[in-house]
C-alpha cells in the first residue's frame, strides 16, 4: 500500500517551468495592482441590475416577493423600476453602466417586515458586461418608539429571569474556580447533561400527557430529580475520577483546563450522538397563557423557574454565610493551604463543591430547557456568558458571580430590546462589555487585588 | 565559622536608630506605604541602604519584608511614597527597568526555570543581548560571538557556585539549595550594582549554607551592595554589616548586628510583646 | 467495505487543505502556548481574520487575492494588539477568557445578516479564489492521490500550503533556538523570574501573540482557499480546541509538533469517518444500529477528539512521540 508518488506528481513535468515563470510574473503584477480598484468608463449599453430582497431576521434567509424597487441615476431622475419575484429577485434593466441608487418602496413591504433605518436605498456600481447587484435584508418590524418604551419593563424583567438562570450556573462554576483554581469548561456540558437527561426521563415516564395539570408536573418533578442527580453524579465523578488524581500528581492548572476542554468536547458530542441534533421542548408545558401585570407578561412555567432560581440562590448564599460547610468552602477558596492546616478536610470540601456545582448546573439546565428548548449545545452557547458573569463579578468570588450574572442577563435582554430586529448580536454586547470591564477594572466588580512574590 | 562579625568603618558615625542617615546611600525610601484591604503591610517612614555593604532586613513573620522588597523592585505598587536608587527616582518603575538599572532580586520561593537547563538559566541573565532582538534572532551569525562570551561568563560563575557539574541538567532536577545558588548566580549574570536576596537560606541544607554565606560576602568584595531578608539569625550575625528591623510594616530599629541582638524593641517585636508590658519587664 | 479507498482517503486527509490550515493554526498556537505559555483560546478568531482579510477585499473591491496578503498580516496583528493590550499584564486565565470571547464576537459579527453585502453572513463569501486558480502552474486538470481523485486546484493548494508550513516552521525554529526564544521560554516557565532579570515580558508576550496570530491567520486563509469559501461555521471555537489537540498530539513546544499532530489528527478523523460511513451503509460489514447508525456516525469523530485530548494530557502530555523529560507544560 505504498503511495505512488510518481503517479501523484506526473503531468507536472514539462509545462512547469514555462508556466511557473508566467504565473510568478502575474502574481507580482497583481501585487503591484494593490490599489487598482474598478473604475467605470462610460458605455452607452443597457445593463442588468439585479436586486434581491430577503427576510434576514432568521438564520435561514427567506426571499420576499412583491417588493417595489426604484432605480435613480446620479441626478435623482428615475431610470427604471421593478418588483421582486417569488425568488425575491427583481431584474431591472438600466440604460448604461455607472452609478445608480436603488431604493426600496417601504410601503410595499409585507406586514411585519421592515428595513433598518437608513438602509432603504443604496448606491450600486453597474459594470459593463457584469451588471450590478444590490441586496436588501429585512428584519421583523421594530416596535415604534412609544411601544418600545413600554416594552422596557418587560425587557428588564426577562433580563432578571435570564440572569437568575445564568447565576445558578455561574455560582457553581465560580465556587469550583475559587476552591480549585480551575476554569472548568465542562461546566457547560453539566448544564446540558442535566437538561437532556431530564427531558429524556420525562419522555420515559409520562404520568400524563395532558398539558399542564398535576400529572405533567409530577413527571417533570420526577424527571428533574433524576436529571439533576445525573449532573451531580457526573460532576462529582469527575472530581473523584479525574481532578483529584490529577491534583495528587501535582498537575498544573493549564493541563487541567485543557483536560476539562477535552471532557467538554467528549460529553457534548456524546449527547449529540445519543440525544440527536434537534432541539426538543416539553410539550406538556408548551402552550401556557401569560400572567399579566401591567406591561410584564410571563407564563406560569417561566415565573416558577425564576422564583425557584431565586430561592435556590438565597439558599446557597445562606449556606455560604452561615453553615459549617459554607464557611469551610470560603476558607478553602481564600487559602487552601491555610485551611488544611486548620483542620479542614480540603478534599471533602472540594468534592462538596463539585457535587453542589453539578446539581446547580443540572437545575439551571432544567429551568433553561423549560424556558426555551433542550438542545445538545445549549450549555456551550451559555458558557461564554457564564465566564463573562464570573469575570465581571471577580474571578473566584461566588457573590460576584451572582451580581455579574444579573448584569449579563439584563444587559443581553436590554441589548435585544434596543436593537430589536438583530437579536443574533445580543451576546456580543455582554462579551464586549466583559472585555471593557477587564480593561478598566481587571479584578472585576467584587474582586480583590493580588499580592505577588 | 568566622567568629568576628564584619564591622564596616562607614557605619562608625551612623546612629543606631530607625531611619538613620548613611554616608553614601545607594537606596533611599521615604513614606512608602502599602495596604491590602484594611491591613497595612508596609509603612516605612524613612530608610537608607549604604552602598557596598551587606544589609540585613529582619523581622517577624508578616512584618512586610517581602512586600517591601516587591515595592522596591517594582513587582508591587505602593499606595504612596517615593524611593530613589543611585539618586534616580524609582516611582512607577517596572521590575524590568529596575533590573536594568542595576537592582536585581531573587525570590523567597525560587524561580529557577525548571524546563530549561542550568546553562540556559544562566545565559538568560545576561543583558544587552543582540540575539534577544526579534529582527536579529533568526540570524545566528549576528549573535553567535556574543553567545560564546556569555557562555564563558556563565561557566565561570557556575564553577564559582559549584554548579558546573549540573550545567546541562534541567532546572527542575536541582535540589532546593542548588536552586538558591543558581538563582543567585543567575542574578549575577545581570551584573547588578545591588543584589536583593529574599530569604537566601530558606530550605538550604546546612552543608550548603556555609558556601552560600561565602558567596554573599564575595558579592560585597566585588563592590556590590547586598540587601537580604533572612530569618536565620546566625547568618545575619555572621555576614551583615548593618541590620534593619521591621515589624508590622514599620522600621522599628537599625544598627550593627550586635546592637540589634540586645535591643529590647526587637526582642519585644519577635516575642509579640508589644501589648503586654508585663512580659517585657 | 473498500479498505484501500478508505486508507487512501485517510492518507489524503493528512495532506489536504484542512490539514494545512489546522497545521498553521497549530504552529501559531504552539508559539503562544508551547513556547510562551500564553493561553490563547481564540485561535479561531485569528483564523477568521485571515480568511476574511483575503476574501473581503476581493469580494468588495475586486482586489487581487495575493495583494490581500499584507491586509491579512496587518489585520491579524491589529487583532493581536487589541487582545494583548488589556490582558497580557493580567493573569493567564484572563487572556484565555478574553480571546475566546473576542473570537466568538468576530464570528457573530460576520454571521449577522446586517452586513450581508460585506460578509456574506452565514453563507460566507465565495468566488474570491480566482487569482489563486489562475496561478496554478499545471495544465492537467485532474490527478490521483493514490486512489483519491483530486483536482489541480487541490494539488496547488497542497503545494503552496505545505510551503507555507515549511517557511513558518523554519522561522519558528530559528527564533526559538535564539536568545529571543530563550526569553520566550523563560516567560513560559516563570514570567516574574524573567522580569527580575530585566526582560521586558510584556513586549515579548505581545510579539509572540502577534507572530502566532499572523501564522494562525495564514491557516485560516488556507482553509478558506481550500474550501473556496470563507464561512463563519469554519471558525467556531472548536477550531481552537482542535488546534490544541493537534499541538498536544504532536508535542507541545516542539517545532515538528504541529506538523505531526495535524497529519495524525486528520488522518484519524478521516479514517473514522470513512470507516463508520462504510460500516453503517447497510452493505457488507455493518456495525449494529443500536450502537451507531448512518445518521449519527458523524458525531463519533468529535467524541473521539474529546476523549483523545483527555487521554493525551493525562497519560502522554509530552505528545505521542515526545520525551517525558522535555514536555513543555506542567503535567507531572
Amino acid at each position: 500500500m505504498r503511495l505512488n508518488t510518481a503517479r501523484l506528481f506526473d503531468g507536472l513535468g514539462g509545462n512547469l517551468t514555462r508556466t511557473r515563470l508566467r504565473r510568478a510574473l502575474q502574481v507580482l503584477l497583481a501585487a503591484c495592482a494593490f490599489f487598482a480598484l474598478t473604475g467605470g468608463t462610460a458605455h452607452a449599453d443597457e445593463q442588468t441590475l439585479q436586486v434581491r430582497v430577503q427576510d434576514a431576521s432568521e438564520t435561514k434567509k427567506v426571499p420576499v416577493e412583491g417588493v417595489h424597487v426604484v432605480v435613480t441615476d446620479a441626478s435623482g431622475a428615475v431610470v427604471a423600476e421593478g418588483d421582486t419575484d417569488e425568488k425575491g429577485i427583481a431584474k431591472i434593466t438600466v440604460p448604461s453602466d455607472g452609478q445608480f441608487t436603488v431604493t426600496v418602496d417601504t410601503s410595499t413591504l409585507p406586514d411585519g417586515l421592515t428595513i433598518p433605518d437608513g438602509e432603504e436605498s443604496r448606491t450600486v456600481n453597474v459594470t459593463a458586461g457584469l451588471g450590478g447587484n444590490a441586496a436588501f435584508n429585512l428584519g421583523h418590524s421594530g416596535p415604534t418608539a412609544a411601544s418600545k418604551a413600554s416594552l422596557f419593563p418587560k425587557a428588564v424583567f426577562n433580563g432578571i429571569r435570564f440572569g437568575l438562570v445564568i447565576a445558578i450556573m455561574s455560582v457553581g462554576l465560580s465556587l469550583i474556580y475559587a476552591t480549585t483554581g480551575l476554569s472548568n469548561f465542562a461546566h457547560a456540558e453539566t448544564v446540558t447533561l442535566g437538561a437532556a437527561m431530564t427531558w429524556t426521563f420525562a419522555s420515559w415516564f409520562p404520568l400524563s400527557d395532558a398539558a399542564g395539570g398535576w400529572g405533567a408536573f409530577g413527571t417533570l418533578l420526577f424527571a428533574s430529580v433524576l436529571g439533576i442527580g445525573t449532573a451531580t453524579l457526573f460532576s462529582g465523578g469527575l472530581e473523584l475520577g479525574v481532578w483529584r488524581p490529577m491534583r495528587r500528581r501535582g498537575a498544573g492548572l493549564t493541563a487541567m483546563m485543557i483536560v476539562s476542554i477535552g471532557i467538554a468536547i467528549f460529553v457534548r458530542f456524546a449527547i449529540q450522538f445519543r440525544f440527536g441534533s434537534q432541539p426538543k421542548s416539553y410539550k406538556q408545558f408548551a402552550s401556557q397563557t401569560n400572567l399579566n401585570w401591567g406591561p410584564i407578561g410571563v407564563t406560569p412555567r417561566d415565573l416558577a423557574g425564576a422564583v425557584l432560581a431565586l430561592v435556590v440562590l438565597l439558599l446557597i448564599a445562606g449556606m455560604l454565610m452561615y453553615t459549617r460547610i459554607g464557611k469551610a468552602i470560603r476558607a478553602v477558596s481564600d487559602n487552601p493551604d491555610l485551611a488544611s492546616t486548620t483542620g479542614i478536610n480540603t478534599d471533602k470540601v472540594i468534592l462538596t463543591v463539585w457535587l453542589l456545582g453539578g446539581a446547580l448546573a443540572g437545575l439551571s439546565g432544567v429551568i433553561f430547557g423549560l424556558d426555551e428548548q433542550v438542545q445538545w449545545n445549549m450549555g456551550t452557547r451559555l458558557l461564554l456568558l457564564m465566564f463573562a458573569a464570573i469575570t465581571l463579578g471577580g474571578l473566584g468570588r461566588p457573590f460576584g458571580a451572582l451580581i455579574g450574572a444579573l448584569v449579563v442577563g439584563i444587559f443581553v435582554q436590554l441589548w435585544a430590546w434596543w436593537f430589536g430586529n438583530f437579536t443574533d448580536l445580543k451576546n456580543i454586547g455582554a462579551l464586549a462589555g466583559m472585555i471593557l470591564v477587564l480593561l478598566f477594572r481587571p479584578q472585576g466588580i467584587l474582586g480583590k487585588k493580588e499580592r505577588i512574590g | 565559622m568566622s567568629a568576628e562579625p564584619i564591622t564596616d568603618a562607614v557605619f562608625a558615625d551612623v546612629p543606631n536608630e530607625p531611619g538613620a542617615p548613611k554616608p553614601d546611600p545607594i537606596l533611599i525610601a521615604d513614606d512608602v506605604r502599602r495596604a491590602f484591604g484594611g491591613l497595612v503591610a508596609v509603612d516605612v517612614a524613612h530608610v537608607e541602604v549604604q552602598r557596598n555593604t551587606i544589609t540585613a532586613l529582619i523581622g517577624p513573620n508578616g512584618a512586610g519584608k517581602t512586600t517591601f522588597f516587591n515595592l522596591l523592585t517594582g513587582f508591587d505598587k505602593p499606595d504612596s511614597g517615593t524611593w530613589t536608587f543611585n539618586g534616580r527616582s524609582m516611582e512607577g518603575v517596572s521590575p524590568t527597568k529596575a533590573a536594568r538599572l542595576g537592582m536585581v532580586r531573587t525570590f523567597q520561593l525560587t524561580k529557577s526555570l525548571t524546563r530549561m537547563t542550568v546553562l540556559e538559566n544562566m545565559r538568560l541573565g545576561a543583558t544587552q543581548q543582540m540575539g534577544e532582538r526579534l529582527w536579529a534572532a533568526p540570524f545566528r551569525f549576528l549573535w553567535k560571538d556574543q553567545e560564546a562570551d556569555i557562555t564563558t561568563r556563565a561557566d565561570a560563575l557556575l564553577e564559582r557556585f559549584k554548579l558546573d557539574h549540573m550545567r546541562e541538567e534541567f532546572g527542575g532536577a536541582l535540589s532546593g539549595g542548588q536552586r538558591k545558588l543558581l538563582e543567585m548566580a543567575r542574578a549575577l549574570m545581570v551584573e547588578p550594582e545591588m543584589v536583593m536576596l529574599d530569604e537566601p537560606m530558606a530550605g538550604v541544607n546546612p552543608a550548603l549554607k556555609q558556601s552560600l554565606l561565602e558567596h554573599v560576602k564575595g558579592l560585597k568584595e566585588e563592590g556590590r551592595t547586598v540587601l537580604f531578608v533572612e530569618h536565620d539569625m546566625d547568618m545575619v550575625h555572621e555576614i551583615s554589616d548593618w541590620v534593619i528591623v521591621m515589624a508590622e510594616g514599620q522600621i522599628i530599629a537599625e544598627g550593627p548586628p550586635d546592637f540589634i541582638g540586645s535591643n529590647q524593641e526587637v526582642i519585644d517585636a519577635y516575642l509579640g510583646a508589644h501589648q503586654n508590658t508585663d512580659l517585657g519587664a | 467495505m473498500n479498505w484501500s479507498q478508505i486508507l487512501s482517503n485517510s492518507l489524503y486527509a493528512a495532506f489536504n487543505a484542512t490539514a494545512i490550515g489546522f497545521c498553521l493554526a497549530a504552529i501559531g498556537l504552539n508559539v503562544h502556548f508551547g513556547y510562551t505559555g500564553l493561553l490563547n483560546f481564540g485561535q479561531a478568531g485569528f483564523a477568521l481574520v485571515g480568511a476574511y482579510s483575503i476574501a473581503m477585499p476581493v469580494h468588495i473591491w475586486h482586489w487581487n487575492l495575493f495583494a490581500c496578503i499584507p491586509v491579512l498580516i496587518v489585520m491579524s496583528s491589529i487583532f493581536a494588539l487589541l487582545l494583548g493590550i488589556p490582558t497580557l499584564r493580567l493573569r493567564a486565565d484572563y487572556l484565555a477568557i478574553v480571546t475566546i470571547a473576542a473570537a466568538e464576537i468576530l464570528r457573530l459579527l460576520v454571521s449577522t445578516p446586517r452586513w450581508v453585502k460585506t460578509t456574506g453572513a452565514t453563507d460566507g463569501l465565495q468566488n474570491f479564489t480566482g487569482d489563486f486558480r489562475n496561478s496554478i502552474p499545471f495544465d492537467r486538470p485532474r490527478f490521483n492521490f493514490w486512489k483519491t481523485p483530486i483536482t489541480n486546484y487541490d494539488l496547488w493548494v497542497m503545494i503552496c500550503g505545505w510551503s507555507l508550513v515549511a517557511i513558518f516552521s523554519v522561522l519558528v525554529w530559528a527564533l526559538i533556538r535564539s536568545p529571543w526564544g530563550r526569553v520566550l521560554r523563560s516567560i513560559r516557565e516563570d514570567e516574574d523570574a524573567a522580569r527580575s532579570l530585566g526582560k521586558n515580558v510584556f513586549a515579548y508576550k505581545m510579539v509572540s501573540l502577534v507572530l502566532g496570530g499572523v501564522i494562525g491567520a495564514f491557516g485560516g486563509a488556507m482553509l478558506a482557499i481550500g474550501n473556496q469559501s470563507a464561512n463563519p461555521i469554519t471558525f467556531k471555537t472548536e477550531l481552537t480546541f482542535f488546534a490544541y489537540v493537534i499541538v498536544v498530539l504532536g508535542g507541545v513546544g516542539k517545532v515538528k509538533g504541529p506538523i505531526i499532530g495535524a497529519m495524525i489528527f486528520w488522518m484519524v478523523i478521516s479514517f473514522t469517518e470513512n470507516f463508520l460511513a462504510g460500516a453503517t451503509d447497510g452493505k457488507g460489514f455493518d456495525l449494529p444500529t443500536w450502537l451507531v447508525d448512518n445518521k449519527n456516525f458523524g458525531f463519533v469523530r468529535f467524541l473521539m477528539v474529546g476523549l483523545g485530548l483527555v487521554v493525551l494530557v493525562v497519560f502522554r502530555p509530552q505528545g505521542i512521540f515526545g520525551d517525558k523529560r522535555e514536555q513543555a507544560f506542567d503535567v507531572r
